[in-house]
């Protein structure tokens, strides 16, 4: 009645093996035509969802096209993305902020999953401040200061973007200012592509300038 | 022997029914619906994209030709890229829009512009006077500036200008300023404000860039 159990042993590690292929064939299958899109979130349990299709973290397979990627969590802000894929793997970053102090408490405990939440936040903001130089090249040539400082064109953070970034032309006169947008123009960039800050000019239209003295 | 060769004819007539039908399925599967929809019964052509072209690239051969619709109407086209043409008609400008169709249904919604002629008809001393209304009740200090004929856009909702200091000897703050205004259920509102020497896109997402572009060039 007892069976050997050397007879046995190979049967089923051949029964795995077999299991095994055809998980690895159907998941195969399942991937064909479509792109690998890595999804990094932190906190690492926050519920992901795919254009409302609800999921987690990690290794996606999804055909080409446009998606919404958001993530939430409770204690977090909700952060979404929006994600063109194409052929090539891509890979999305959600940091959402802790808003409780439940959360804030929670990554207090948990210095190492703090750290990694502030490297990959620094690896983000050096990501899209590249983006940034890269898409306004004007920016690589900034500040250029003019008649020994009287004037200058520079950056500096937008006053109406949060976390944007403007352009901030100085000059104290009308013919100044034009003289620096003129610049601008000549070095084939378009003043409108960012925000441009005047901060010495008072708008005549709703500041008099007696107001802006007072 | 009889048995096998019944076998063998069967398998190899499912094995080439299979490729058949793979082969059908892709050809079936690389075809995608395009809706395209129009705000006008305007006349709307569909051309392949020539070959080699950048992702801003919107030329054509005319002979490429896949459909044309007057209004809205579904085109069934395959894996590609095509350019939509609205050709030039009366009363509008021509439109083309460049559109990838990859592995998915997409829909256009096209807004032909209004031919410069047609906007500047609608451009009346009534609609002025309405427009410049609507900034001096905003800007009671207007008074400082003289407002430019200015110019209406798309199909006359959008509206433009540029602000002129009157007093040219105040060499600190006689900046001409810009202003956009949007029409909506017969109404302007100023859009940008308040007025500014150069209008930015990043602040106002929501105005079409061309127009953001063309008022502060001007």
């Amino acid at each position: 009645m007892n069976q050997n159990p050397t007879i046995l042993k190979p049967k089923l590690v051949i029964a795995v093996i077999v299991v095994l292929l055809l998980v690895m064939l159907v998941l195969g299958i399942d991937r064909i035509g479509k792109t690998r899109l890595d999804i990094i979130v932190i906190p690492e349990n926050a519920t992901v969802y795919i254009n409302e299709n609800r999921t987690k973290g990690g290794a996606r397979y999804l055909k080409p096209g446009e998606y919404t990627i958001r993530a939430t969590s409770p204690g977090f802000s909700e952060v979404s993305q929006k994600v063109s894929l194409d052929k090539d793997a891509q890979s999305i970053t959600l940091l959402p902020e802790p808003v409780s102090d439940e959360a804030i408490d929670w990554l207090g405990k948990n210095p190492d999953i703090q750290l990694e939440r502030e490297t990959l936040a620094g690896e983000l903001a050096n990501k899209e401040g590249a983006a940034l130089y890269q898409s306004h090249p004007i920016l690589n040539r900034l500040p250029i200061l003019y008649n020994h400082g009287e004037s200058s064109i520079g950056s500096g953070p937008s006053e109406r973007i949060e976390g944007g970034t403007a352009i901030i032309i100085k000059d104290t006169t009308t013919s100044g200012r034009a003289s620096i947008v003129q610049w601008m123009r000549e070095q084939n960039y378009t003043p409108g592509d960012m925000e441009v800050l005047f901060p010495d000019f008072v708008n005549p239209l709703i500041t008099s300038v007696e107001d802006e003295q007072s | 022997m009889e048995l096998n060769r019944k076998k063998l004819v069967l398998v190899s007539t499912i094995f080439v029914a299979v490729i058949v039908l793979w082969f059908l399925y892709t050809i079936y599967s690389s075809y995608h619906r395009l809706h395209i929809t129009t705000t006008s019964n305007t006349l709307v052509r569909v051309y392949e994209a020539s070959r080699g072209d950048g992702s801003t690239e919107l030329s054509y051969d005319p002979d490429s030709l896949v459909g044309e619709a007057t209004g809205s109407k579904d085109f069934r086209l395959r894996d590609g890229r095509y350019i939509v043409v609205v050709p030039k008609q009366q009363d509008y400008k021509e439109l083309r829009k460049a559109i990838l169709i990859k592995g998915q249904d997409k829909t256009l919604k096209l807004e032909p512009e209004f031919s410069d002629e047609k906007l500047n008809k609608l451009l009346t001393p009534d609609e002025l006077a309405k427009i410049t209304a609507t900034l001096s009740a905003k800007y009671p200090r207007i008074r400082l500036y003289s407002i430019s004929p200015g110019k209406l856009y798309k199909q006359g909702q959008w509206y433009a200008t540029t602000l002129l200091y009157k007093d040219q000897s105040d060499i600190f703050n006689s900046d001409t300023l810009r202003v956009i205004l949007h029409k909506k259920d017969s109404v302007w509102n100023i859009v940008t404000d308040p007025p500014e020497i150069i209008i930015s896109k990043v602040v106002y997402p929501d105005i079409p860039g061309d127009i953001v572009d063309d008022i502060n060039d001007r």
